[in-house]
């Protein structure tokens, strides 16, 4: 007789979406610490697309494997480019001459849509203190400002 | 003063960070914490700043004046949040385009 037991409730995970460039740009902004949102589920229905893990990975993953090279006009990647661009300026500006910080900017502005192609990380909660968690504005929306690189895997990218 | 697509690509940033923060889901794809009222500030410095920068100094500050008006209305509903986005996008592109022809100190300008 076939009995089922109790399904495998995941229990001590979180998931977030990251790309290639924003991995890039957070380690250079802040080497090892990585300021991330995530929900409990991968399919966090409840918050809706724009934050749901899966939702954004589906997004940024058809816009990068567009015909052509990919589609550099496609909302979401012009919404990471921006946002790099602005987390850039306002991180970087009197700690980088001029220049530099002018080079940064037209590297992000122009960067080819390949390097946004989309991760999933699994965060290990486990790992992850309470205090440092901060509740956002949805049911499953949570933020960690300083994850470290041991307490989370890349499972999909 | 010439055109300085930095700080014009720099000045657009604020203008569409400052409209973005209102819209569901952005803290997902920020790198840095970003909230409401520094966000407005910034629009506040900008209008009172020296604007000789951009190719059109006036028509630009009237564009900011603009934004400030539109961050003080309330409620910030559904409909504001549909007019908001035309406003938006097009400072995200007016960004984007600028900074792509920030010209570097080793180019020379076409």
């Amino acid at each position: 007789m076939l009995t089922l037991k109790d399904p495998d409730i995941p229990f001590g995970v979180g998931f977030s979406c990251q790309t290639h460039l924003a991995v890039l740009v957070n380690e250079f902004l802040h080497p090892g610490r990585f300021y991330c949102w995530y929900a409990t589920e991968l399919n966090a229905f409840a918050n809706g697309d724009s934050s749901n893990p899966v939702s954004l990975y589906l997004t940024i993953d058809r816009a990068v494997k567009a015909p052509m090279g990919g589609d550099a006009n496609n909302p979401k990647i012009k919404d990471i480019r921006t946002n790099l661009m602005r987390a850039l300026e306002r991180e970087l500006k009197g700690r980088l001459s001029n220049s530099a910080l002018r080079q940064t900017i037209k590297v992000i502005a122009t960067a080819d849509v390949q390097y946004f192609r989309p991760q999933v990380w699994k965060l290990k909660l486990s790992r992850i203190d309470s205090s440092r968690v901060e509740r956002g504005k949805f049911s499953d929306e949570y933020l960690v400002r300083d994850l470290a690189d041991s307490e989370f895997d890349v499972i999909v990218g | 003063m010439p055109l300085d697509a930095y700080k014009l690509a720099s000045a657009y940033l604020k203008l569409w960070k400052a409209l973005d923060v209102y819209f569901d889901g952005h803290q997902w794809l920020e790198l840095v914490p970003e909230d409401s009222s520094s966000t407005a500030n910034e629009i506040n410095e900008l209008f009172n700043a020296d604007l000789s920068f951009a190719d059109d100094p006036k028509r630009f500050r009237d564009e900011i004046a603009r934004t400030l008006l539109f961050l003080k209305q309330e409620p910030k509903n559904t409909r504001w949040i549909s007019e908001a986005e035309v406003l938006r996008t097009y400072f995200q592109n007016q960004a984007i385009r600028f900074a792509g022809d920030i010209v570097l100190t080793m180019e020379k300008p076409a």
